[in-house]
């Protein structure tokens, strides 16, 4: 069958219509999930990972590479996480780390570049090398800033119990009387929180 | 982390006590985040957008990469800084994105306009199209120049790939090439049979070779179509094709 030729303005109206038709039929993906999107590949979800993770992952390079080397390494992060989305499985881990994971490959990498050893952890932060216990990939510190960053984000009930629990080491029934709390819930929200903190912990992904 | 079960009230017990060690050593230094330099971010979407597939044979590459418009697909590379699960076989495409968002996303898509209007089109030297052993031929079009408003001596033939479910799209250029312009580069269609819908596949580079969307039935499209577009940012057919053919299933 022979196509008529399209006019230029025909074919604006065409092309429009094709077009949105295409995106229209894409299955709905649930809008406050940034990391299926960024899996799935929306360009806004990598904007909004970079946002929210960025930070962590600069500060950690720049205490064990310096500022000059974890500038790199921070872009190669990214790059490479999404150049990999399609292996990034928000069912089996947190994004942060699994980032967290490909930081600790990339400077692990760079170490060995250089000559250097990643079974000690070298770095700008002389006084960390001790906390290195097993290199690079157990870095304490990187556990020990992931830590931070998780506890901040548990609901504020449950994070007013852990810290009693952490910092005060108190008992259940003692964190249940300062608190006035019935003492199931202090130890629900306990349980709960630690499955979430050792879930920021750990890469499923890996 | 020490190895515990979570649903193991002692286990938990265990949990709770390497966590709170591990607390109570975090230090000011490590609840400090220091933001990135402020064009890092740029230089992450810079790169990006300057992939291109990771088969193209370099001795094709000229002065320029060809940058699909709209960063229409950053092909998945493999790393072996990136963990390896399972196989994953989702594709994924960069949508233009209108409404506000964050200034990044912004400037990954002005750096994507940026990056095309230095593109320099050059002459397409397409190698003999081999089927893919690993794909199952499913349509076939002769692709010609025949009454189409842009000359050129050029045929070429199309051919629709399923590769485990996934569809692409072949070109293979028969004799000659399709002729060098500046300003402008060339972008294949699908379009239906009552003219009512076209969807873009992309910038034709030296592979040749295009994803089709899981969303669009090539049955229903079944027109390809190859135009000279002007790197004008607009997005429509410019209404200057130059092959033309339509797929037989």
């Amino acid at each position: 069958m022979k196509l008529a030729t399209f006019t230029g303005s025909a074919s604006a109206i065409v092309g429009d219509l094709g077009r949105s038709a295409v995106a229209e039929s894409r299955a709905p993906v649930p809008v406050d999930d940034v990391e299926s999107r960024f899996r799935d590949g929306d360009e806004q979800a990598l904007a909004h990972v970079y946002d929210q993770h960025g930070s962590l992952i600069y500060s950690y390079c720049v205490r064990r590479l310096g500022p000059d080397a974890a500038r790199d390494v921070t872009q190669e992060v990214f790059v490479s996480a999404w150049r990999a989305r399609h292996r990034f499985d928000p069912s089996r881990g947190p994004m942060r780390a699994w980032l967290m994971g490909i930081t600790k490959n990339k400077i692990i990498d760079l170490l060995r570049k250089q000559g250097r050893r990643p079974e000690v952890a070298h770095g700008a932060d002389v006084e960390q090398e001790s906390d290195a216990v097993d290199g690079i990939q157990t870095d304490r510190m990187a556990d020990r800033m992931v830590l931070a960053a998780a506890l901040a984000e548990l609901p504020d009930r449950a994070r007013s119990v852990v810290e009693l629990s952490f910092y005060q080491q108190m008992t259940h029934p003692e964190i249940a009387e300062a608190t006035g709390l019935p003492l199931g819930t202090v130890k629900s929200d306990i349980r709960r929180s630690l499955l979430k903190l050792r879930r920021q912990l750990e890469d499923g992904n890996a | 982390m020490p190895d515990v079960d979570g649903n193991n009230f002692e286990n938990l017990e265990e949990l709770e006590y390497q966590l709170g060690v591990l607390a109570r050593s975090i230090t000011a230094e490590d609840r400090r985040h220091v933001d990135p330099p402020s064009d890092l971010f740029l230089e992450i979407t810079g790169q990006l957008a300057n992939d291109v597939p990771p088969s193209m044979p370099t001795h094709l590459h000229h002065n320029a990469t060809d940058i699909p418009t709209r960063l229409r697909s950053v092909p998945p590379v493999e790393s072996d800084d990136i963990p390896r699960p399972s196989a994953m076989s989702a594709r994924s495409r960069f949508e233009p994105t209108t409404a506000t968002g964050p200034s990044s996303r912004t400037l990954w898509l002005g750096l994507a306009a940026a990056a095309l209007a230095l593109l320099a089109v050059s002459a397409l030297t397409l190698r003999n199209f081999q089927s893919d052993p690993t794909g199952t031929v499913v349509a076939a079009a002769s692709i010609t120049n025949a009454d189409l408003p842009v000359a050129t001596d050029s045929t070429a033939t199309a051919e629709l790939i399923d590769v485990e479910g996934d569809l692409r799209l072949d070109v293979a250029f028969e004799n000659g090439v399709l002729p060098e312009g500046s300003g402008n580069y060339y972008e294949v269609w699908l379009i239906d049979d009552n003219l009512e819908g076209m969807i873009s596949l992309g910038v034709l580079n030296a592979e040749g070779r295009l994803d089709v969307p899981d969303t669009v039935d090539p049955a229903a499209f079944p027109n390809v179509d190859i135009s000279v577009e002007p790197l004008d940012g607009n997005p429509a057919h410019s209404g200057q094709s130059v092959l033309r053919g339509q797929l037989s299933f």
